[in-house]
């Protein structure tokens, strides 16, 4: 029970940084924010993994950990260079 | 080399060990260490002294507790001032090589730092919140981390307590 | 003892939920991305930290905890290397971070200093 609402929790606060997703002035905010709720994510399979007795999760969980690195890796080396180089003046442009 | 090797399987042996959930299927976990262990590359890693980064490992997480503290009571203030500065460490401990890396990935989980590159005279600081002890700090770190890495640090530069 | 682990892991767990929102505040709240990344790296590292050791001390035996600890273990590696790459990415994409106290105007330029 306890884990379950601190899950619920931790979605929450996910949700919230998915205002950061939507307005973020540049790519790299966003994916800031989806780094964010990546690891609430894991979080939360941890959580019930532990609180529903169910050791599968944590499996799940280890793999997602494993894959954020990839995910970070990915985004800095060729996303995020791809836009710079198509609209380098709008990231400039849009920051606050 | 044959130590180097033996340490390898020992620690995949162990991370098998935590990843089956408590031993079971060796069968499939002996081949897949061996391998491992044999495909592994050289890394630098493989200057750590493991006893001395056991010893680190309390330090490091203390410093982590208190980076998150900080930015924890920032992010909570009513009002918002940070002094931030952008601020070069000249190395003068720590050689070319993994060691380096080490501390520059190590300074984003410190109060106040941020790593925003790496040359090779300087390490370029994003310093949130500057203080008097930042600079002391970073030395500090980085005659810790040049001795975790078994480099001399020379005794006129050890750590001031 | 068990009673004693299991109470313990239900405050740091608590802690790590406390550190988590305030995290994802730095993350609306802080002025530019430098500032956001040291909110997310640091806090939110910090609050998935103090989770998973809660949660190992309930786990049902040493393996299992170990390997919780081994998910954190990972993100600690993956978000410290992402924050720097970030970080690094964005200056060479001439994301100027903003520098000194906003309240005084006339300080703001001339803080890069070098020793």
């Amino acid at each position: 029970m306890f884990h379950a609402a601190i899950a619920a929790l931790l979605l929450l606060n996910a949700g919230v940084a998915l205002w950061r997703l939507h307005r973020g002035p540049t790519s790299a905010d966003r994916m800031l924010a989806a780094e964010l709720i990546s690891v609430s994510a894991i979080a939360v399979l941890l959580l019930l993994g532990i609180g529903l007795a169910q050791p599968a999760l944590v499996d799940v969980a280890l793999i997602f950990a494993l894959l954020a690195a990839v995910a970070t890796a990915n985004f800095v080396t060729r996303t995020w260079t791809l836009l710079h180089e198509e609209s380098g003046n709008r990231e400039e442009a849009g920051r606050d | 080399m044959a130590a180097r090797f033996a340490r390898r399987l020992v620690l995949l042996a162990l991370l098998w060990w935590v990843v089956s959930g408590g031993g079971g299927a060796w069968i499939w976990g002996l081949p897949v260490i061996l391998v491992t262990a044999l495909a592994m590359p050289n890394s630098g890693t493989a200057r750590l002294r493991p006893l001395a980064f056991l010893a680190f490992l309390p330090l490091a997480l203390w410093l982590t507790l208190r980076g998150g503290l900080t930015v924890a009571v920032m992010a909570c203030r009513p009002r918002l001032d940070p002094d931030t500065r952008i601020i070069n460490h000249v190395w003068s401990h720590l050689p070319e090589g993994p060691g380096r890396l080490f501390m520059a990935s190590l300074i984003n989980l410190l109060p106040g730092t941020l790593t925003l590159g790496l040359t090779p005279d300087t390490l370029q600081v994003h310093v949130l919140q500057m203080d008097a002890g930042t600079r002391s700090g970073l030395d500090r770190l980085e005659a810790r981390v040049a001795r975790l890495f078994s480099h001399d640090v020379s005794p006129q530069d050890k750590e001031p307590r | 003892m068990t009673e004693w682990l299991s109470l313990l892991g239900y405050v740091l767990i608590t802690a790590g939920a406390i550190f988590f929102i305030t995290g994802s505040l730095g993350l609306i709240r802080f002025p530019d991305l430098y500032a956001r990344l040291h909110a997310l790296t640091k806090a939110d590292n910090l609050g998935l930290g103090l989770i998973c050791l809660g949660l190992a001390c309930q786990a049902p035996d040493l393996a299992a905890a170990l390997k919780i600890l081994l998910v954190w273990g990972l993100i600690l590696i993956a978000t410290s290397i992402g924050a720097t790459l970030i970080a690094s990415t964005a200056l060479a994409c001439g994301l100027r971070p903003r520098l000194g106290r906003p309240s005084p105007p006339a300080v703001t330029r001339d803080d890069t200093r070098r020793p």
